[in-house]
């Protein structure tokens, strides 16, 4: 009967536990904790860390702030700032996308950082977020969705980068040979790297969701109206036509879109950053030396998607003490390191910072200068979806951008076969009943 | 202390730490959360406003809610029936004819313990349109010709995933099975094969009558469990492709955290809820799941 | 002796056969998940792939074990189920023998009651949960995990033992009872031993929900050091273009202590009940 005897000492010892709650954990109630600050990264990268566990530490010494951080995964941080509102115990700072906290912004949840901006130096206007009169981010790095190729195999066929969607579709064919090698990759479902292609694509063809109506003042959806509607169609249309020498990626999102680039089987693929080429060094280093970066094709413009991370403080917590950290960590000399977490990919939003020798001197960022020069060559093209509308910040960019309409709207076309009149009518109607129900 | 007092001690005694720790981690928790479904409530603002039963009007007029459920039904009846066959025929096979090899037997309850997220890598690995190992066998042997896109195909990705979960839960239903197999009396099998039977009727009139319980109660659970079921599906399709995998509990979560209302999850995990009360209630009334069994008779 | 008969061989060698396919099915997976695990990176790039391989390496578990957290996750996991085991163990007993041994009014509400919360889905057990624990500073600690994972396991649990008590004759306690035991001493010395089996049922249920979920351990765990396997597994795979001999060396490690676990239990969850005077 030892199973039992033993069973029972010590559920009495765990009961005895949990009824008088002890718990080793002893925190003083979360508001009025000056001397704390929880920091939530959407970057998790070991290096990245590294360089956070050592500048906290400093902090901690010069101030007596103590920094805690949570690493939870780009996937879920929304999720997880979510939560602990819910819960009543925000956190201090979220490093992440300030198209993501621009949902917080909506609800009236992050501090106004025009302070912190100004004694780092400010930054271009096109990295701003400014909700209610007030900017609400700090930026410190920015990535674009631009497109990697095979330079090894266009060379083969003697063909050159292409520039337009005419040439890019042309190039896309002259290297399909399913199903062991794809020209590109057009991923079709409702995944973040489906939306991020057609909403790329929209901007090189001047298409807008929205328009700002001047007498109303507010914004209005403008997808199905006159030329936009013409043009969306036809963004989608050539699309389809794309995805003919694409794998069928119906459930393609950026790890697929690494991996059958890395794989060798795709001559041309994008991704929002450098992370790609990572990769590639990482897994396949033959094809290292013949990935190379180009623009994604222009149509009518040659804007892109401009994707911008940054520290943003919520208002409720401890709002003080994140700023005083904001501030050290931009100006910490360790600063650099970060960036150097995952070069090429965390692109500095200050185009000094790029062009510096302390941020060039770095054996893979030297090895690979060609991306350099090229994100040096793009730089001023970028807009964030929130501003492509107008000049006004655009709060209702979530309702398609959130749930990966566009992604939805390519994979109608591309897997259900949905014409591209019905899906652009079907898109804009769902924004339109959405706002309503937001009011 | 009289009988009765200590016969009350007793009954405390023995239910009480039961009640009490599914009192306080899930009676209240479910309380609050159906109480957060007549709020309107945002995922990014503490602030909760009452709002009555609109969030329960405008999910019910939602066709993606009834989509949901249709599928929720699919997935439901195809993984049960799945794993209640395989459960029933492995556990068969197993009794009779590997009494001795524990490796054998180790093997078929692995899948069940395995974490989902372990399961959906081994799977999406597997089948694989690029790189799966299915497919290969499936091209080399000649019975397709191109690879098949099981969990991103429009009219394969419910079938592939019913497939994964039958065979991770599948052993689950061995188990008991097995377990209560090996419990029946083997006179009773004595007595039927004096009188004359043969294996089909010895398993019509002695096996199938003694397992009739545990049927019922692995069908009542899985049920239950796969109905809910989130984690399993939403790694390995998140739902697609275009939502044709995209269940009750998936909407939910979309709701929850794609749309970060909140309030209309809720609403929609009290419908699932009320749901399965309903059919559980009506599975009682037919199967009554409580009723003792008679060990032989 | 009569020459056998195609419908007398299918007879003797079809269970055979359908058994050998049942086992293939059961045991592929394991076994391309453990050859691809071994597999090279490089090699596993390039499809197809062979059957057997010789060329073994340890570069993904190396990599594994040496470049990511997840020893830290693994002891993380062990610990929360653990804790899972013995109080659902002893919970679920106890309350399987009062229900079976004493007719009392609520019985059926009570049964019904447990089957009642089971039925709700965990997903949005999980926010509340976190709130009752932030409030009593119970997030981010084992003892917070472990009672989550008792909210979906326990009500799954009284159901087995209440079936498992059944199944053992009131006259085996009424012997002892005649013999002069009191009824403790009945419980402890008689009726426990016969419900082994269930209550070893009950230890592996436990088991697999605590080791499984993911749920409660992503919304209440913050603290990376404090991840269990499947919220850590999901974050690494998400970071990397899906390195698959690594997630694959992953997955073998995690079925390793499960299968143990199964392998030494075994007897204890097939042997026969006895039910002997």
């Amino acid at each position: 009967m030892t199973l039992h005897r033993r069973t029972f000492v010590k559920t009495a010892a765990l009961a005895g536990a949990a009824a008088l709650a002890p718990q080793v954990l002893v925190r003083t109630a979360r508001g009025a904790d000056k001397n704390r600050v929880v920091f939530i990264s959407e970057e998790s990268n070991p290096k990245a860390i590294a360089v956070y566990d050592k500048i906290n530490a400093d902090f901690e010494k010069q101030t007596g702030i103590k920094v805690a951080m949570e690493y939870p995964g780009f996937a879920n941080i929304a999720k997880r700032v979510a939560t602990l509102i819910a819960a009543g115990t925000p956190p201090e700072i979220v490093w992440y996308g300030a198209g993501q906290a621009m949902n917080l912004a909506l609800e009236n949840q992050l501090a106004d950082v025009g302070d912190v901006l100004k004694s780092v130096g400010g930054v271009a206007d096109n990295l701003r977020m400014v909700y209610k009169g007030a900017d609400r981010s700090i930026p410190t790095s920015q990535q674009f969705t631009y497109g990697w190729y095979r330079k090894d195999l266009l060379q083969q066929k003697g063909l050159e980068p292409p520039k337009t969607w005419d040439d890019y579709l042309k190039v896309a064919k002259a290297l399909s040979n399913p199903p062991q090698m794809y020209g590109c990759i057009v991923p079709s479902a409702e995944t973040g790297a489906s939306t991020i292609l057609l909403e790329t694509m929209f901007m090189k063809n001047d298409v807008h969701w929205f328009e700002w109506d001047a007498n109303k003042k507010q914004y209005e959806v403008a997808l199905d109206k006159g030329d936009q509607r013409k043009r969306a169609i036809e963004t989608l249309d050539y699309l389809n036509e794309l995805h003919k020498q694409s794998p069928e990626a119906s459930t393609f999102n950026w790890a697929e879109l690494m991996s059958t680039f890395v794989s060798e089987k795709a001559a041309m693929s994008y991704y929002v950053g450098a992370r790609l080429l990572e990769q590639v060094m990482a897994n396949n280093s033959r094809i290292a030396d013949a990935t190379a970066p180009v623009e994604l094709p222009r149509k009518l413009t040659e804007s892109y998607y401009l994707s911008i991370q940054g520290f943003h403080i919520l208002d409720k917590a401890n709002v003080e003490g994140a700023k005083k950290y904001v501030t050290f960590f931009l100006k910490h000399p360790d600063v650099i390191s970060w960036y150097h977490a995952v070069p090429l990919h965390i692109i500095p939003a200050s185009r000094d910072m790029l062009r510096s020798a302390k941020y060039q001197d770095h054996p893979v960022i030297q090895k690979r200068m060609d991306v350099l020069k090229f994100l040096d060559s793009v730089w001023t093209k970028g807009v964030p979806l929130y501003y492509w509308d107008g000049k006004e910040l655009n709060p209702y960019i979530g309702l398609f951008h959130n749930e990966n309409l566009a992604g939805w709207m390519l994979a109608m076309r591309n897997i259900k076969g949905m014409k591209s009149d019905a899906i652009v009518d079907e898109a804009a109607g769902q924004v339109r009943k959405k706002m309503r129900r937001t009011g | 202390m009289s009988a009765r007092s200590e016969r009350n001690a007793w009954v405390l005694g023995t239910t009480a730490p039961a009640l009490v720790f599914l009192a306080v981690i899930a009676y209240l928790p479910i309380a609050y959360a159906i109480a957060l479904s007549f709020f309107k409530k945002t995922a990014f603002n503490p602030a909760m406003t009452w709002v009555g039963l609109d969030n329960y009007r405008y999910i019910l007029e939602e066709p993606d809610l009834w989509r949901a459920f249709w599928r929720s039904l699919v997935f439901t009846l195809g993984a049960v029936g799945l794993q209640l066959v395989w459960g029933l025929v492995s556990a068969l096979l197993l009794n009779r004819a590997l009494r001795g090899l524990t490796v054998v037997r180790s093997l078929f309850v692995l899948p069940y313990l395995l974490p989902s997220i372990v399961v959906a890598l081994v799977f999406q690995w597997l089948l694989s349109q690029e790189y799966g190992v299915v497919n290969q066998i499936l091209m080399q042997t000649g019975v397709v010709t191109r690879p098949i896109n099981f969990f991103g195909g429009l009219g394969t990705a419910m079938w592939s995933v019913i497939g994964m979960a039958g065979w991770q839960y599948g052993s689950f239903a061995t188990l008991l099975i097995l377990a209560r197999l090996q419990a029946i009396n083997p006179k009773l099998y004595e007595a039927a094969r004096v009188s004359g039977a043969g294996p089909l009727r010895c398993f019509f009139d002695v096996t199938l009558p003694n397992l009739r319980t545990t049927l019922i109660v692995i069908a009542l659970l899985r049920g239950i469990w796969m109905f809910n079921k989130f984690d399993s599906i939403w790694l390995v399709t998140h739902g697609g492709p275009l939502k044709a995998t995209e269940t009750l509990p998936i909407y939910a979560y979309r709701l929850a955290f794609e749309d970060f209302d909140f309030g209309l999850a809720a609403a929609a995990c009290t419908v699932m809820f009320l749901v399965l009360l309903v059919g559980a209630l009506v599975y009682f009334k037919l199967f009554d799941p409580t009723r003792e069994i008679e060990v032989g008779r | 002796m009569r020459a056998p008969t195609a419908s007398s061989k299918l007879a003797r060698y079809g269970p055979l056969a359908l058994l050998l396919v049942v086992l293939v099915i059961v045991a592929f997976p394991f076994y391309w998940m453990l050859l691809s695990s071994f597999t090279p990176r490089e090699v596993l790039f390039r499809p197809p792939y062979r059957f057997f391989r010789l060329d073994l390496s340890l570069g993904n578990y190396r990599e594994l074990l040496f470049a990511t957290e997840f020893l830290v996750y693994l002891r993380n996991s062990l610990i929360a189920a653990a804790g899972a085991i013995v109080l659902n163990v002893v919970a679920a007993t106890l309350a399987g023998y009062g229900l079976t041994r004493f007719a009392f009014p609520a019985k059926k509400g009570f049964a019904f009651g447990t089957l009642f919360s089971y039925m709700f889905p965990p997903m949005l057990m999980a926010i509340p949960l976190y709130i009752l624990f932030s409030a009593l500073r119970m997030r981010n600690t084992f003892t917070g995990l472990i009672l989550a994972h008792m909210a979906i396991s326990l009500p799954l649990n009284i159901w087995l033992m209440w079936q498992y008590f059944q199944i053992v004759p009131a006259s085996l306690e009424e012997a002892a009872w005649v013999s002069g035991a009191s009824r403790l001493r009945a419980l402890r010395q008689v009726i426990l031993p016969s419900a082994k089996p269930g209550i070893v049922s009950v230890a592996i249920f436990s088991f697999a929900l605590s080791w499984n979920d993911f749920t409660f351990a992503f919304i209440l765990q913050t603290d990376r050091a404090m991840f269990t396997l499947p919220v850590g597994l999901a974050i690494f795979v998400e970071q990397t273009a899906v390195h698959w001999g690594m997630v694959m060396a992953a997955a073998v490690l995690v079925s390793v202590p499960t299968f143990l676990l199964v392998f030494f239990l075994q007897r204890y969850l097939l042997s026969g009940l006895r039910v002997s005077g």
